[in-house]
């Protein structure tokens, strides 16, 4: 269950950066199947740096939580790229698989909730 | 006061949004880039006191750019952006000449704390170097003091200003000073480098365009002109522009207006307009490559950008100066050279000037294995492994390579330092006698004349062996 300071930015107060945050929602809405599909298709580097930037842009509007969640993601990915990388066994990749969609749910989790409350419209 | 220009230089659009706008809040003038690329033609185009760097820039890393700022815009605070909180990534952009490092877990009331406590420390010392001599101006020699005389009697007056000097004598400096101490300064210095821009570019960049003027403009944009605003607008190699565009120039300096490309509604001219150049103009204007009513134009108010060899005795402080400067941007803490090297590096007639000292005052820091100067890495360009007298040639051609001679030069400054070597070359082998060196190259003897002249050379110097006399002892 997330905490309200979970899903609302210290920065909604100010007209400007509420657009910015909606537009914020909207990226997050259109990225998270890209991440997903990544996961799928093991193509790591990508999801490395889709990862990095949300957590980058996470940070920027005072979502802290999910900047933590998008670090914990591309952390993941990174490790997944050096064994892949490494052409470790299968079976160690399907570990991986299992904790990055882990990892995933909580950050779609925490997304429906924050665009709950900002998605255009509400 | 002086208005704040900063650049914010992230992929992401959402971080630069969201920076742009908190930060314009603090009466900053906000640009944005979003690639290394586009950092570059900001660069090319705007003077910034701050720029925030990401350091992840998609596949690239952000560090990629800070050597390009800090050559281009040495004046700039860079302060690395990053999402995470790495002390070694820190440290690391911070030796590499970075003046801080902001995380983007940061709130946005200490981001401005951050870039307030920079800008007023920047202030004041901004405030130190004018009273020492202007903002980036090293000397007290009388010739620098004559120029910065007539720069305080000139700093207000509207008129056109026209800066000439040999290459690597500092001319940008001149004009971005010029701008500093002018009532213009709180409005953007814009600089074009016209010898470096394709020719069918020029236009467009200077007088900007509208969407669809050509193939590939696919919005609008602003030229450098109406960048500039109220504020200071440098033409450096004036001498090197286009005669088409010449006559362009020219109409916009007389009538003070301009049309961008695809429109037909004038913009007014509101910047000051300085020109520069290492050319012989009035030479240019015999040759028929420049227009004479475009030089009797930009010829009102001339200042003359001394040689190091007419300042040699800035040099010690110019030297403490680039070492200090090379020490921070590699970490490192290199001496001031002892007596025998200065005197060495007094006695050399440094025809590249002040940014070949520069060149090779870095080149020590980074060379040093023991935190002293050396003359084998000041002068490296003097040194040949090859002995004997065959080798001796080789050498002596190497040897009046200035080391200003580098790949990195644009092509117009790089052509002027090879073309001084190689008639410095060949004035030595003739013995200053302009017959023999006029075969040897195949040119004119009216030629070889016009290009002592440019360069500042006396065939008679070179008689009896003075000038190599000179060149070797270093």
């Amino acid at each position: 269950m997330s905490g309200l300071h979970d899903v609302s930015s210290p920065y909604d107060s100010d007209p400007g950066l509420l657009e910015i945050i909606v537009q914020f929602v909207g990226t997050l809405e259109m990225e998270a199947p890209r991440l997903a599909e990544c996961i799928s298709k093991r193509d790591f580097p990508e999801l490395v740096r889709l990862s990095h930037r949300l957590k980058g842009s996470s940070k920027v509007l005072g979502f802290e939580t999910l900047g933590t969640l998008f670090g914990t993601l591309e952390d993941l990915a990174r490790d997944a790229l050096s064994a892949h990388s490494a052409v470790l066994s299968i079976g160690n990749l399907d570990v991986r698989d299992v904790e990055l969609e882990a990892s995933l749910q909580r950050i779609v989790d925490l997304f429906l909730a924050i665009k709950a409350r900002y998605a255009r419209g509400n | 006061m002086k208005t704040v220009r900063l650049l914010i230089v992230d992929d992401d659009p959402i971080v630069r949004k969201t920076y742009a706008l908190t930060l314009r809040r603090l009466d900053l003038e906000v640009d944005e880039a979003g690639s290394l690329e586009e950092l570059a033609l900001a660069l090319h185009r705007v003077t910034y006191d701050v720029v925030l760097l990401d350091l992840t820039l998609g596949t690239r890393s952000g560090l990629e750019g800070l050597p390009l700022i800090l050559k281009e815009q040495p004046y700039a605070g860079v302060f690395i952006l990053t999402a995470s909180n790495s002390v070694e990534q820190a440290v690391e952009s911070m030796r590499r000449g970075a003046a801080g490092y902001l995380t983007k877990d940061l709130t946005h009331e200490k981001l401005e704390e951050e870039l307030k406590r920079f800008l007023e420390q920047r202030t004041k010392s901004d405030a130190n170097v004018r009273n020492g001599g202007l903002l980036g101006f090293i000397g007290e020699s009388e010739a620098i003091q004559g120029l910065k005389a007539r720069m305080d009697r000139v700093k207000d007056i509207d008129s056109t200003v026209l800066i000439l000097g040999e290459s690597g004598t500092g001319k940008e400096v001149i004009a971005r000073a010029l701008h500093t101490i002018s009532n213009r300064r709180s409005e953007p210095f814009s600089a074009v480098n016209c010898g470096a821009i394709p020719e069918n570019l020029l236009e467009s960049e200077l007088f900007g365009h509208k969407k669809g003027a050509f193939t590939d403009a696919r919005s609008d944009k602003k030229g450098l002109f109406e960048v500039a605003a109220s504020g200071t607008i440098l033409l450096d190699e004036i001498g090197d522009m286009p005669i088409l565009l010449q006559t362009k120039l020219l109409r916009v300096l007389q009538e003070r207006h301009f049309v961008p490309l695809g429109s037909h509604v004038p913009v007014p001219l509101k910047a000051r307009v300085v020109c520069a150049t290492n050319r012989d103009l009035q030479q240019e204007v015999i040759s028929g490559r420049f227009r004479e009513d475009l030089f009797f134009r930009i010829n009102v108010v001339v200042l003359q950008s001394p040689s190091l060899r007419s300042r040699a005795s800035d040099i010690p402080m110019l030297v403490r100066h680039f070492l200090e400067q090379c020490n921070t941007r590699f970490g490192r803490n290199v001496q001031y050279p002892n007596d025998a090297l200065i005197e060495r590096i007094l006695a050399f007639p440094w025809p590249g000037n002040v940014r070949e000292l520069q060149n090779s005052i870095e080149r020590g820091v980074v060379l040093s294995p023991d935190d002293q100067l050396h003359a084998e890495d000041v002068f490296f360009h003097f040194n040949s492994p090859r002995a004997g007298a065959s080798a001796r040639a080789d050498r002596e051609s190497i040897s009046v390579l200035p080391s200003s001679l580098s790949l990195d030069l644009p092509l117009t400054e790089a052509r002027l330092a090879f073309e001084r070597a190689y008639l410095n070359h060949h004035l030595r082998r003739a013995s200053g006698n302009i017959s023999d060196v006029s075969r040897a190259i195949g040119r004119y003897r009216a030629d070889i004349y016009r290009m002592l002249e440019k360069h500042g050379f006396n065939a008679e110097e070179f008689r009896g062996g003075q000038e190599s006399a000179k060149e070797t002892r270093t």
